[in-house]
């Protein structure tokens, strides 16, 4: 027999609403079927079984609000085992009191606190409150460190709703002190500990009632503290009282990244991609972040971690609070590819479908308020990340040129900085060069930021979409192919190099094209079978494009512009003309189609 | 693809090869690259073979006390050829076990001397004409004895030596100045003195063994000093000379110059990192006063590339070695840590032994916890009074807020057997109420661990 418990979904789960079931008493299940799902205070998560076995039974019903993390939620019986009695009673009492928890808990903990802060005032209804303790709800035996436990009571924190990370999840002090005593005891269990309580258990500061403060009851409305909101607060009070911070504003002239960005929007129309100036600011930051490592760090105690990458956490504003899904890798992602990632972020975190992974462990936040005529203002540094970036309005307004006075487009940004992270004369250098160039941000000099071969793509010979973006981390060698003509033997160096390379992380691509001589007369099977019966191809073959001209695939457009021919013209001369590509998706070489394959390998292993 | 593997590990110390074991038993294909005999230092130069030379002294030592235990012999005497045979046999038994686990594992040995190139996703290790590429090398080259030679202090194998020629010495000296009171300084300073050696230690700290706690130290030179050796604390080198005889050295004593003369000095003034040759500036490797720098996984920043032991800091010892080394190839595999706390104990093999784990008193003073200290001497514990072993004291000392065990301090007869108790206690996390709870046999010297930790609660039995 095995519970299957309320899972934590994320580090600051404390509990959840069993939103759905997926399997009824009597289901088989094998481990990884979903077999629930769970919605929390930031997302709506699906429950895989860990273990086989037969549903014996349902705990919670569907629909159950504040259900505790750990609590049993059904039960199932391994392959082989007798069917157990059925235990009416933990039945009858688990799931209506898993129900009536949000109430009781919310009653007991708010009771509980105003007599931790005020030990004087009158006693708190405790017979009003319902039976307390969470052991008693699920009679699990909790597994603690004996420190753990006594922490955990100095704390005020109840270990039912601590989850385990020490051996076979037996809780340890590292837990505690991860924990928040939002889970204060009921005051019943433990009446005399209460005044004892009150310094470690009670909110950072001494908190008094509004009646106190003259407010008088029944003159608000009060809306209690939902998951998130408890969240959103802890963690702002936790960052703006522990971390020390500091902000740093510049004014960033945009007027050029705003003509790039009609530019750019026009050549993604077709696609039905639209960028956001707040996209480029990511993508900008994230290039930046590159530029200035030591501003996408975090401090932990063991020292400063330096990212790898800049993954951009956006704030989405969502009903009841804010949220901030991540664009990874930013720094490797094109401008079209950012815009649909937010795109789909935002949204899905509006309908609180994000998976935990998605808004949990971003490098560096954005957080744009321009779209409410906000001029500036300074977040709130978002632990772990060394700096938050704020955007306000691009708005005209006058700067002094030279002696004039002229009208630009103008948008503050702040930079909100950890100082123990990043310093006075670190800060103001991502804060300038994320506009790209502050005075000008002519757009020449963010086009190659802004788009990687990655944002297209591609069609296979098969007729399959082949985005470029699954070769990201790869060489990648573009060819155009033809079967009738002077180089076409060139497939077999072609190929050879594919194989010398490839476990070492060499792609070819080949695209026919029959631009040059119309010696590439043939339809697709006609060229697949050309390719492998002659010249034994193994590497991916594209759909015939057009490499020049108005219809020329826009890869090859952005190839070309990228490099250019010897001559400084960028249309493609002939057949097997090749570009190499790095493995961050940078065009390194163009090389003419009389360069033989073989002779590129000496650059293909300098990218290796 | 004979030289592919998933992991390479280079030395063969007790940190590098039980990497190398764990490695293997996670699946993973190992090669561990060597450049002088497995098992390193410790097995080959350090750890075991000092306790054979320590054990033969304590044993010669204890003829003087015969008549205490009402006994007598006839002639006392010792070969020291034959000790140091010994000591070299239980050496070769112990490098040959780890021959016979390299073998059981099947971990290819590499003899030679690597060297890292450029490579993906790891380094390539480079032996000799051999290049052997992994996903995964980790660094275990140890370290070895801090030399000064401006000052003379480097050995030369007969005057001056460090802790490789002390171990093979032709024969013991008639006086011998120890330069470092640390655990390596100690035990040699012990062991030459158990058998008849002059023997001066001088410590640039204001007490010996500084890393111990206080009160550990001070006992320990009270019995050290019973022993006969004499003690320059604190006390600065100025110069090293050597003559035909014997050596010469021109100290500053508590502010006042002094010159001391002995036939040999034993250098142990800590260690360096072996961080040379073995290609890391190119590739990047942040190394800080002779020590590869990692994260808390052993990762060093360069893709591929993990240090673990002696190499990677302090504390120098063998068993943080395995730990870490352990730990690296864990967290490699993927495998969740168990986010436990695993303070690392520290043992010094003379007599009296001293061991010890966690905070010192001061340490925790320091770090503005309340500590409650609990103290509990030999002298009145029966099993010591017994066994004539009534020199020492167990400390303990807990967070006075929490309860939590933060440190144990032991010197005493064979206290480096009894701290792994404590450290037990300390990694379950364990509070004064279950060191309290737990029954301690009678009559045994552990007893005194009990006593302590009821002391610091004013709740001692015997005292």
């Amino acid at each position: 027999m095995t519970d299957i418990l309320m899972p934590a979904l994320s580090p600051t789960m404390e509990e959840g609403t069993l939103a759905k079931w997926h399997v009824k008493t009597g289901d088989t299940v094998r481990s990884g079927d979903v077999i629930a799902e769970i919605e929390t205070d930031k997302a709506t998560m699906e429950v895989e079984a860990v273990d086989e076995g037969v549903v014996s039974e349902i705990l919670i019903a569907e629909g159950s609000e504040g259900v505790k993390v750990n609590t049993p939620i059904a039960r199932l019986q391994g392959e082989g085992e007798a069917a157990a009695a059925p235990a009416p009673a933990a039945k009858a009492e688990a799931a209506p009191k898993a129900e009536a928890a949000p109430p009781a808990e919310t009653d007991s903990a708010r009771a509980s606190r105003e007599q931790a802060t005020d030990p004087v005032s009158k006693p708190a209804p405790v017979a009003a409150a319902p039976a307390p303790a969470k052991a008693q709800q699920t009679g699990e035996r909790i597994f603690a460190s004996p420190l753990a436990r006594r922490l955990a009571e100095q704390k005020g924190l109840d270990l039912s709703a601590v989850k385990g990370s020490g051996p076979h999840g037996r809780i340890v002090k590292a837990d505690i002190d991860a924990a928040q005593p939002g889970q204060a005891k009921a005051p019943a269990a433990q009446p005399s500990a209460a005044p004892q309580q009150a310094s470690a258990a009670a909110a950072p500061r001494q908190v008094q009632s509004l009646e106190q403060q003259g407010i008088p009851a029944g003159s608000y409305d009060l809306i209690p503290l939902d998951g998130m909101r408890k969240t959103v607060a802890r963690r702002m009070t936790e960052s703006f009282r522990d971390v020390p911070h500091f902000p740093l504003t510049i004014d960033l002239e945009i007027d050029g990244l705003l003509a790039a960005r009609t530019r750019i929007n026009a050549l993604l129309e077709k696609e039905g991609v639209k960028v956001s100036v707040n996209d480029m600011v990511m993508k900008a930051a994230a290039v930046a972040l590159k530029r200035v490592p030591e501003a996408n760090a975090s401090y932990t105690p063991e020292g400063i971690a330096m990212h790898h990458h800049a993954d951009i956490s956006m704030a989405v504003a969502v009903p009841g609070g804010l949220i901030t899904p991540i664009i990874r890798a930013a720094e490797t992602k094109g401008l079209a590819q950012i815009a649909s990632e937010a795109k789909d972020l935002a949204e899905r975190a509006r309908n609180k479908k994000l998976k935990p992974e998605e808004f949990q462990g971003g490098t560096f936040s954005v957080s744009n308020l321009g779209m409410f005529g906000i001029k500036t203002f300074a977040s709130i540094i978002n632990e772990p990340q060394g700096c938050i970036m704020s955007v306000g309005a691009g708005e005209k307004r006058p700067v002094v040129r030279g002696d004039k006075i002229e009208i630009a487009t103008v948008m503050s940004v702040t930079l909100t900085c950890d100082h123990r992270v990043v310093d006075g004369a670190t800060g103001p250098l991502p804060a300038g060069v994320q506009g790209a160039d502050r005075r000008t941000a002519d757009d020449d000099r963010l086009r190659p930021a802004m788009t990687s071969i990655y944002d297209f793509t591609a069609e296979t010979i098969d007729g399959q979409p082949a985005p470029l973006a699954d070769y990201r981390d790869k060489v990648v060698l573009i060819v155009n192919t033809a079967s009738k003509c002077g180089f076409t033997k060139q497939y077999a160096g072609l190929e050879e190099l594919y194989r010398k390379y490839r476990d070492r992380g060499l792609v070819v691509l080949g695209f026919p094209c029959n631009q040059f001589g119309q010696q590439e007369p043939g339809d697709a099977e006609e060229i697949k079978s050309f390719c492998s019966l002659t010249y034994d191809v193994d590497f991916p073959m594209m759909r015939k494009v057009d490499v020049n001209g108005p219809s020329a695939h826009p890869l090859y457009a952005y190839l070309k512009a990228q490099k250019k021919g010897v001559l400084g013209t960028e249309g493609i001369k002939w057949n097997f003309t090749k570009f190499l590509v790095d493995r961050s998706g940078k065009v390194t070489g163009r090389f003419a189609p009389t360069v033989e394959p073989k002779a590129l390998e000496g650059a293909i292993e300098a990218l290796l | 693809m004979a030289d592919q593997f998933d992991v390479v590990v280079i030395g063969s110390g007790p940190g590098g090869y039980v990497t190398a074991i764990r490695a293997s038993q996670l699946g993973f294909k190992t090669a561990i690259v060597e450049r002088s005999e497995l098992g390193g230092i410790c097995l080959n130069w350090g750890c075991i073979p000092t306790k054979a030379l320590l054990k033969s002294g304590e044993v010669y030592e204890q003829l003087d006390h015969l008549r205490d235990y009402g006994l007598s012999v006839e002639k006392r005497g010792f070969d020291f050829d034959g000790i140091v045979q010994r000591s070299r046999k239980v050496a070769a038994q112990m490098n040959s076990g780890v021959t016979f686990l390299m073998k059981k594992h099947k971990i290819e040995v590499v003899q030679g001397t690597a060297r890292l190139e450029k490579g993906s996703p790891a380094p390539t290790v480079v032996v000799g004409s051999r290049k052997l590429t992994a996903k995964h090398v980790i660094l275990a080259t140890g370290a070895r004895a801090r030399t000064v030679p401006a000052i003379g202090l480097e050995p030369d194998g007969e005057r001056v030596w460090t802790y490789r020629e002390a171990l093979v010495p032709k024969a013991a000296p008639k006086s011998l100045v120890v330069v470092g009171s640390g655990a390596i300084g100690m035990e040699f300073a012990s062991f030459y003195r158990a058998l008849g050696s002059e023997v001066t230690v001088i410590e640039m700290m204001p007490r010996i063994l500084p890393v111990e706690d206080e009160e550990i130290s001070k006992t320990a030179r009270k019995v050290f000093e019973k022993r006969g050796i004499k003690f320059r604390v604190p006390a600065n080198v100025k110069k090293l000379t050597k003559s035909k005889t014997g050596v010469s050295l021109d100290i500053e004593a508590d502010g006042k110059a002094e010159t001391l003369n002995a036939e040999v000095c034993i250098v142990a003034i800590g260690i360096v990192g072996n961080v040379e040759d073995l290609g890391l500036e190119a590739l990047g490797v942040k190394v800080e006063k002779t020590h590869i720098v990692t994260d808390k996984h052993g990762a060093t920043g360069v893709p591929g590339l993990y240090a673990i032991g002696d190499v990677a800091g302090p504390p120098w010892l063998a068993h943080k070695a395995s730990h870490e080394g352990v730990h690296c190839i864990e967290h490699i595999a993927g495998l969740r840590p168990t986010n436990l706390t695993s303070p690392i104990p520290g043992c010094t093999y003379t007599t009296p032994q001293i061991a010890s784990v966690g905070l010192t008193e001061a340490q925790a003073r320091e770090q503005g916890l309340d500590p409650k200290v609990g103290r509990f001497p030999f002298r009145v514990n029966g099993k010591a009074v017994a066994a004539g072993e009534v020199d020492g004291l167990v400390k303990t000392i807990f967070d006075g807020k929490t309860g939590a065990l933060i440190g144990a301090h032991m010197v005493g007869h064979e206290v480096t057997e009894m701290i792994q108790g404590f450290a037990l206690a300390m990694t379950l996390e364990a509070t004064e109420a279950e060191i309290q709870a737990t029954v301690f046999p009678h009559p045994t010297m552990s007893e005194a661990m009990h006593e302590a930790a009821l002391d610091a609660y004013g709740r001692v039995l015997h005292l």
